[in-house]
């Protein structure tokens, strides 16, 4: 019995649980929905000028009046684009809004965090521009000017800033292995871009260690920033959609520390064959190889986790592009162990294989499990559903038919033209009429996975667009056997 | 032009601005002191952060910790994700 002093008994313990949640999921919004919203900009803006730079591949002759557009400039720009654009800015809102939720805190910083990414999208925007007017810097994956350090630098240090404040707020006693990876991302990411931009403009790293400084670079945004955000992601949405923990986190744990130890020392395998120390160019085989052991690792950890819910992916948006994506980071860095021995790299190295394989990673895994968690996301950020399931449905396989006739394409062809130019009888000229039908393949594909985003910013225009007034009650969807908009409404 | 040995930079590197950088091999000797600094910063941040983790026991309740991002309102055995529109 309450004593008379006490007029309001404190929630129930439940309430106040969900109440946090709804908090939470709110404090993310602003922010998050920046994030997304630009990122989905890049999205589009990324795909246009893939079309372009791989129309021009096999047919010179388009749009070869307009100079800002010739391939040496478009296909950076795409790459400027998508990285910097689509893959980061999906990254920090997934990491943020992950992050809230592990941390079980609001997210700080509300006027401050929103307007990174205002930042974040003028510095992007500047970085393409820079690029189609010219000013290209002709560094692989680090085509924007290094003015571009300054800002990144700055927003960078904001979202690490938020992350600290969240994680010494915490509540909960573990850290979910989750959290390892984002803090691993949030930690290496500003790192590696300033000490690379100092490295690549200025005296530090000249002649061929500039290649060196470059590929280490380049692969480490892969495996210190794309990689464990999507990892961080798909341990996070598996057990939390299907509503099962990780099977074995002793694994998830194992998995963790060996990608820190191993994955950084792989740069190196960009340049085989190259004017570079035999031993440093080893090292980045040995730990190419060793990814092995984190690779594996996950895999199993992911594939234990699923066995007997696969029926799920026939219901869940989610699970399926994160699922797709678990499987491709298992395939991608398979063939990314083998691509790095010598005797297959020989081959392959120069080749379209190379493309192939770089789209299986950073599209097959990281963009589609991006686009997994914006479908999980969105809806609690903005109290709206998705406004229809056909158009998700374009969106799934579209892009993954897309993504798959794109790979077998260019993985044939590569492999096929590695050969041919390792035989010094067959003239180079037929060696590029030979690819021709295959980069043709390349643009269907393209056109496809185009057709899949464009789906996609349908959706998440219509799901802005629901945006209500703030709705007291679960952030949830309907609970299973009701309708959806059934728990959402009417407050609780 | 004279590009034989006596002309060319110290250390062999060619940037332009690089006649512009006195006592050049100085800046070399910082740039690599700063690079292994900075490589031994990160590994040993990456070693504290493995032996704060052992520390604070993350590494014995391993089923607590797996089952930390449930709780009443998403409970474990709950789906929480669907096709929107459907049932599952």
């Amino acid at each position: 019995m309450a004593s008379t002093a006490e007029t309001i008994p404190p929630p129930a313990p439940e309430e106040r649980e969900r109440l946090t949640r709804i908090q939470i999921d709110r404090s993310c919004r602003q922010t998050v929905v920046w994030y997304y919203a630009s990122a989905v900009f890049w999205l589009l803006t990324g795909s246009a000028l893939a079309l372009i730079a791989s129309i021009k591949m096999h047919t010179p002759e388009f749009l070869a009046d307009w100079e800002w557009l010739t391939f040496g400039r478009a296909r950076p720009a795409h790459l400027a684009a998508m990285i910097y654009g689509w893959g980061s800015m999906a990254g920090v809102g997934t990491l943020l809004w992950l992050q809230a939720r592990l941390t079980r805190t609001r997210l700080p910083f509300p006027t401050l965090l929103p307007a990174t990414a205002v930042i974040w999208n003028l510095t992007v925007a500047f970085g393409v521009a820079a690029i189609l007017a010219g000013y290209s810097t002709s560094i692989e994956w680090i085509e924007i000017p290094p003015a571009t350090a300054v800002l990144f630098g700055f927003c960078i240090a904001v979202i690490l800033a938020a992350s600290i404040r969240m994680f010494r707020q915490r509540e909960s006693k573990h850290t979910y292995v989750s959290q390892w990876y984002l803090f691993g991302a949030i930690f290496w990411f500003p790192l590696l871009y300033v000490s690379a931009q100092i490295f690549l403009h200025t005296p530090a790293a000249a002649g061929a260690v500039k290649a060196a400084a470059n590929w280490w670079f380049a692969h480490n945004v892969l495996g210190l920033w794309f990689t464990p955000i999507g990892l961080a992601t798909v341990y996070y949405l598996i057990p939390k959609v299907i509503g099962r923990p990780v099977h074995s986190y002793h694994l998830s744990l194992l998995g963790f520390w060996t990608l820190a130890i191993f994955y950084n020392w792989a740069g190196t395998h960009h340049l085989i064959g190259g004017p570079l120390p035999a031993w440093l160019i080893t090292v980045g085989i040995v730990g190419s190889v060793m990814m092995f052991v984190p690779v594996v690792t996950v895999a199993v950890n992911h594939h234990l986790t699923m066995v007997g819910h696969f029926h799920y992916l026939k219901h869940s948006p989610t699970l399926r592009f994160v699922v797709y994506g678990a499987m491709c980071y298992t395939a991608v860095s398979f063939q990314g162990s083998l691509q790095s021995l010598r005797s297959v790299n020989e081959i392959s190295h120069f080749t379209h294989y190379t493309i192939a394989h770089a789209h299986l990673g950073v599209y097959a895994f990281f963009t589609m499990v991006m686009f997994g968690a914006i479908y999980y996301v969105a809806p609690r950020l903005l109290n709206a559903e998705w406004h229809s399931a056909g158009w998700i449905r374009v969106h799934f396989w579209s892009t993954a038919a897309g993504m798959a006739v794109y790979w077998l394409g260019l993985t044939w062809a590569g492999w096929e033209q590695g050969r041919m130019m390792n035989d010094p009888r067959v003239p180079f000229l037929d060696i590029v009429k030979f690819t021709v039908p295959w980069l043709w393949s390349r643009s269907a594909a393209g056109v496809l996975m185009t057709i899949g985003h464009l789906s996609f910013a349908w959706l998440f225009w219509n799901i802005l667009r629901q945006r209500g007034a703030y709705l007291p009650g679960p952030t949830l969807l309907a609970r299973k056997g009701e309708p959806a908009g059934a728990a959402a409404g009417g407050g609780e | 032009m004279n590009h034989g040995p006596k002309s060319a930079p110290r250390g062999g590197v060619s940037h332009p601005g690089a006649s512009c950088i006195i006592a050049k091999g100085n800046f070399v000797a910082a740039f690599y002191i700063a690079l292994w600094g900075l490589a031994a910063l990160l590994g040993a941040t990456a070693i504290g952060a493995l032996v704060w983790a052992i520390r604070r026991g993350e590494f014995e309740q391993l089923r607590e910790a797996s089952m930390s991002i449930f709780d009443d309102e998403e409970p474990a055995g709950e789906v929480t994700d669907r096709f929107p529109g459907k049932r599952i």
